[in-house]
């Protein structure tokens, strides 16, 4: 699944740099994928809403793999202070899927990696 | 800073008590984030649960019950973890104060109405004296 930042948030933008994928934005900035920019409220490619936020960093689903392909655990979790980076509930993705968005991502956005 | 001496700790860790005390809650879980960051210690889980104390009076501090109430919840089960004078400071006193602060939280979430939480309503981080 997708991992979610909670409204607990500190705005530390500790996590931002951490994520292989660039799938993390701070609050109310545009997000992108593949070249095309996206807003508070385009949904994503996936067709995912609400995920956006105005006031803490959100993660972009489409481009959340977990840190599968890259790391042993999602590493926005690991380094952020106040535990408010978790699973999605909203997101499931079992490890196959996320192994496949992977896939998909080095296809349509090879340029999207730190 | 790579925090590489017991000095650069100490200088960063009563840096982030006295802005605990301050009520500068911000500045203090980046002070002692500094320190969490690099810390592999035993006292890891301690640094967390002062960042996350700091967190919570934060959050409170601008209306935000629920982000205080989870942080709260989560600084507690940290700290329960280590003695009432852990690193020369009263954690029996601030843990209980921490509890209030959660109960406060609790209480205007309940209500459901925005307040203005005073800075007075906030503990602080008292040194124990040898």
């Amino acid at each position: 699944m997708a991992i979610l930042i909670t409204t607990e948030c500190i705005n530390c933008g500790a996590c931002e740099p951490e994520c292989p994928n660039t799938a993390i934005y701070e609050g109310g900035a545009n997000w992108s994928l593949a070249g095309q920019t996206y807003g508070p409220t385009d949904p994503s490619p996936s067709g995912a809403v609400g995920f956006h936020s105005n006031d803490y960093f959100y993660i972009v689903p489409d481009k959340c793999t977990e840190c599968v392909g890259f790391h042993d655990e999602p590493q926005c979790a690991a380094v952020c202070p106040v535990d408010c980076c978790l699973p999605d509930p909203n997101w499931v993705e079992p490890k196959e899927q996320l192994e496949a968005k992977v896939a998909w991502l080095e296809e349509v956005d090879p340029g999207r990696k730190r | 800073m790579n925090v590489e001496t017991q000095s650069q700790f100490d200088k960063i860790f009563w840096r982030g008590v006295d802005l605990f005390n301050a009520k500068d809650f911000f500045e203090c879980h980046d002070a002692f984030e500094e320190l969490w960051q690099e810390d592999r210690s035993d006292g890891r889980l301690f640094l967390q649960g002062l960042i996350q104390a700091a967190v919570g009076c934060h959050h409170l501090s601008n209306g935000n019950t629920s982000g205080a109430i989870s942080q709260y919840m989560k600084s507690l089960d940290k700290l329960k973890k280590y003695p009432d004078d852990y690193l020369e400071l009263d954690m029996k006193s601030f843990r209980k104060e921490i509890e209030r602060c959660f109960d406060g939280a609790c209480l205007m979430n309940s209500k459901g109405a925005v307040y203005e939480v005073d800075n007075s309503f906030f503990p602080e981080l008292q040194r124990i004296h040898s």
